[in-house]
């Protein structure tokens, strides 16, 4: 099926945001567990699982569409130095996802592509949720200091 | 930070450099390698910014100093 004017960019953008997160999250789940703290590795090796899945979406997606996937093209992969920092650039990293995913869903609606609108809202549901859970880590660090929330992260708590 | 990934460059031992030989873009890609055969060639494109934080952390631990 041939794309709508515009359709395929934006979902090779999206591609590249989600490739991007895939290894940031990789790369933070290693360094988190490398440094002794298997709790927050683990949240952060599911996110990028969770990323994975939506860039095969995309990729299948965007083959559905008679397009090519641009899987060679990523975007700063930003590492931290402490947890709380990973939490941070991740933090931002997602809202920029929303925010392009956003752009995204207005422009399939402007063409009509009711397919792929339905396909990034799911998408944007679950970057929401990152961004709750990581905004949520955060509050903790706030509430109980970043010593306490490092200790939990030692034995691996939820 | 890392303000380089594939050299593994810290903002912290970027802004050490800095003290010695300098913040500007050409001292620190002379510095760390930005423009040698190993380096993914994004650092070069984002010097300026690594520049200019390394800059603003300098001026942050000049004025704490102070």
């Amino acid at each position: 099926m041939k794309a709508k004017e515009g359709v395929v960019e934006r979902l090779n953008n999206i591609l590249t945001i989600e490739l991007t997160a895939i290894n940031q999250y990789f790369i933070h789940a290693e360094m988190a567990n490398n440094w002794g703290f298997p709790g927050v590795g683990k949240l952060f090796r599911s996110n990028s699982m969770s990323e994975m899945e939506d860039a095969q979406h995309l990729i299948r997606h965007i083959l559905y569409l008679e397009g090519l996937p641009n899987l060679q093209r990523l975007n700063e992969v930003q590492v931290g130095e402490s947890i709380r920092e990973d939490l941070e650039l991740n933090l931002a990293a997602e809202k920029n996802a929303v925010e392009v995913l956003a752009e995204a869903i207005g422009h399939c609606n402007g063409v009509g592509d009711y397919t792929t609108r339905s396909i990034l809202e799911g998408m944007i549901r679950e970057e929401e949720e990152h961004i709750d859970t990581l905004e949520t880590e955060l509050e903790v660090i706030n509430a109980i200091g970043i010593d306490l929330y490092l200790n939990r992260q030692i034995r691996g708590e939820e | 930070m890392y303000v380089c990934v594939c050299k593994g460059v810290r903002l912290s031992e970027a802004v050490e450099s800095a003290k010695r030989r300098g913040s500007s873009p050409d001292d620190l890609t002379e510095t760390w390698g930005f423009d040698d055969g190993d380096a993914c060639g994004r650092c070069l494109n984002n010097v300026q910014r690594i520049s200019q934080l390394v800059e603003l952390k300098l001026e942050g631990l000049l004025a704490k100093a102070g």
